[in-house]
């Protein structure tokens, strides 16, 4: 009963907290689709260098580089 | 402490479930009234007994780059047989949208609705820049394409014709 009780605190204040967060949605990417969003000496060069190692390793994501939002730019 | 726990539940699909669900097929179309480049309002219904291309697109959108000079030769292509494109941009700089189609080196002969707000990308509820929705003469979206590849030039050939055969 009191873990029960704990959690739902928790959660409670979770979701006060983080929905002060919010997706950037696809159709607002403008800003992060830029090259100078990536945090690279070359950005260009890093995103295409990017672009291979999805395609070798069928990865992606946690590099903080963006692209058009489809995941295929 | 059922009480807890339906409040646990409803929070935890409140935090889960905030987007929303995207359009789906099978479902008629939602309509919008919008301006377009050449400062005209557009209502989408005003377009139904037609083939309808809704596409969604941005001058930031790399695939877009690829996927407009397309969308002109399919146009070009249908347009006599009762087939239109609806192309909402979502640039909130028209200096942008103006330098990409220039850059195309020809003109576009089909309608191109500005969004600067991206109300109607909303309304849709995309996923992922750009997106198209195939909508048929009933007004019912029967396809939805997100992203765009070369491959999907030849899906996109197959499937106007089909609706377009369609009464």
């Amino acid at each position: 009963m009191k873990i029960i009780k704990y959690i739902f605190i928790l959660l409670a204040l979770f979701s006060i907290v983080f929905s002060g967060c919010t997706t950037v949605q696809p159709w607002e990417r403008e800003r992060l689709s830029d090259p100078n969003m990536i945090f690279d000496e070359n950005p260009i060069q890093k995103g295409i260098y990017e672009h291979y190692i999805n395609i070798r390793e069928g990865s992606e994501g946690g590099d903080g580089s963006q692209s058009g939002g489809c995941g295929c730019g | 402490m059922k009480i807890y726990r339906s409040i646990f539940f409803l929070l935890l699909f409140l935090m889960l479930h905030k987007n929303g669900f995207s359009q789906e097929t099978g479902k008629p179309f939602l309509d919008f009234t919008a301006v377009t480049t050449a400062g005209q309002q557009m209502k989408l219904t005003d377009l139904t007994g037609k083939v309808i291309f809704l596409d969604f697109w941005a001058s930031w959108c790399k695939p877009c780059k690829e996927e407009f000079p397309y969308l002109i030769k399919l146009y070009s292509d249908y347009k006599d047989s009762g087939f239109v494109v609806v192309a909402v941009n979502v640039d909130t700089d028209r200096d942008k949208l103006d330098k990409f189609i220039n850059n195309l080196g020809t003109d576009v002969p089909f309608t191109v609705v500005i969004d600067k707000e991206g109300k109607i990308p909303d309304l849709y509820k995309l996923d992922a820049m750009p997106t198209s929705f195939v909508i048929d003469k009933k007004g019912i979206i029967r396809y939805r394409h997100t992203g765009f590849e070369l491959s999907d030039k030849e899906t996109y050939s197959k499937e106007i014709p089909e609706l377009l055969n369609q009464n």
